[in-house]
């Protein structure tokens, strides 16, 4: 395709005789870039670009170094995060860690009860959520929750209906209901009031 | 908009008008509310309104389901229920700090105590809320102060006498309130942790004289637990505490005094 320049379009082209003997008008300026930008293939968006990317197959080449090294990292991160959800450190709400609070580990040892959870003044006394889990060799029930600074009442809930306090507990007291709750505190760095 | 009074006899007679109209409103509230409440009225009728009234005083919404939940299992405890939502709505109305009683009605239903007992504890709770709030406004109206009526009630039930309260919010001392409500604390956490009696008062007596006891002294508790991990005496903590306030120096001295780890003393329990 030949390309010609404004100023040299004139009745003598091949576009002059084919519309004939019209007297010559001399097109306005820009009507050729305006036109050429019109008919230019379109740029594709950046999610077009990724779709493309992605569902074009690859070939990757690996040495054999750096597939080792590849390889140890895959097998050293998924290591961590089986350990982190074999002992709890993953599950809610254990990875509740809120700035100021002060991680607590309750432990109840009951080899024979079917569940055991926590309930207190830091979870509305309710259960959900708080489920203790039992270590296979010791038999006790451990669970590790995020507590604010402050006066925390609770006890521990046994095959969902029997209400224990903690054995250890330091403190208790009376709960109107007929039973005994623990008293954990909690002090903070700011002198927060019980 | 703002209306403006050509006198200001209009303004008083408007005054006078909406005073009339608010109390009009609160009567036909109160009038409501005994209706809902009233002994003849059927459970399953009442309910619903109860529940909104019950919605109004702040009651979560997780609360009052879990609350349904357990109300609507057979028609023997869906009386039981309207019974608590009444007297939560009704000791709201008299002005005590729902929060505490809301906390009460959680406690009883994750301990799977029937709705009754429930009503019960409620009722016992909302009693030990007046008297806080009368020893608080010690002879005048009531002020608005829920978070120290509440660390009052509390104090009635880990054992502290009304007498012991009586005096501590007598005339005896001059200190602020938060003050009195830490040294009762102090009396209060002290003596069912067995520390001597004679020794908490010295200790309270002494912060209530020199008013330096500051909110962090409510942990006072923590400290006489780490002395005793370390084998130090009560009568030593005693001493060095009362040496502290009336020093009127940090809580964190007396830490220090006591050559205690700070760490556990902050942060340490005895779950770890």
């Amino acid at each position: 395709m030949s390309h010609h320049d404004e100023a040299s379009w004139g009745p003598h082209d091949e576009l002059g005789l084919m519309i004939g003997e019209k007297p010559y008008v001399k097109p306005p300026l820009g009507l050729s870039r305006r036109i050429m930008s019109g008919i230019s293939p379109k740029h594709p968006g950046w999610l077009r670009k990724l779709y493309m990317r992605m569902t074009t197959p690859m070939t990757f080449s690996l040495s054999p170094l750096t597939a080792s090294v590849a390889a140890a990292f895959l097998i050293l991160s998924g290591g961590y995060m089986y350990n982190a959800i074999i002992h709890g450190h993953l599950r809610s709400p254990t990875t509740r860690q809120v700035s100021g609070h002060v991680p607590v580990v309750f432990r109840y040892q009951a080899p024979e009860a079917r569940s055991v959870s926590v309930i207190g003044t830091f979870n509305h006394w309710d259960s959900k959520g708080y489920e203790m889990v039992q270590g296979p060799e010791t038999g006790s029930w451990t669970i590790r929750v995020d507590l604010p600074p402050g006066k925390h009442d609770y006890v521990f809930l046994v095959n969902g209906k029997e209400i224990a306090p903690d054995p250890h507990a330091d403190i208790s007291k009376a709960d109107d209901y007929g039973h005994r709750n623990s008293i954990l505190f909690i002090k903070g760095n700011n002198g927060q009031k019980i | 908009m703002v209306k403006k009074f050509k006198s200001p006899h209009r303004f008083w007679l408007a005054a006078v008008w909406l005073t009339i109209q608010a109390a009009a409103v609160g009567v036909a509230h109160a009038d409501l509310i005994g209706d809902l409440c009233d002994a003849n009225a059927d459970p399953t009728l009442v309910i619903e309104s109860l529940v909104e009234e019950a919605e109004a005083t702040g009651m979560a919404p997780s609360t009052l389901n879990r609350l349904l939940a357990v109300g609507y299992r057979d028609s023997e405890s869906v009386v039981d229920l309207k019974l608590i939502l009444c007297t939560i709505v009704i000791l709201e109305e008299k002005g005590l700090p729902p929060e505490p009683l809301f906390e009460k009605l959680e406690e009883g239903l994750g301990k799977r105590v029937p709705l009754k007992s429930i009503q019960t504890a409620i009722i016992i709770q909302g009693e030990k809320l007046q008297y806080a709030q009368t020893l608080l406004a010690g002879g005048k109206e009531p002020l608005a102060d829920d978070v120290n009526v509440e660390r009052i009630a509390d104090l009635l039930d880990i054992g502290v006498s009304r007498d012991e309260l009586g005096r501590l919010f007598g005339p005896a001392f001059s200190a602020p309130t938060d003050m009195r409500v830490v040294a009762a604390e102090i009396l209060g956490y002290g003596t069912i942790s067995g520390f001597p009696q004679r020794e908490l008062n010295r200790v309270t007596t002494t912060g209530l004289k020199f008013r330096s006891l500051t909110p962090e002294w409510s942990f006072f508790i923590k400290v006489i637990q780490e002395a005793r991990t370390q084998g130090i005496p009560d009568e030593t903590t005693a001493t060095a505490a009362v040496r502290t306030l009336a020093e009127k120096e940090p809580m964190e001295d007396l830490i220090t005094a006591l050559k205690l780890e700070r760490k556990r003393v902050y942060n340490g329990t005895n779950r770890n």
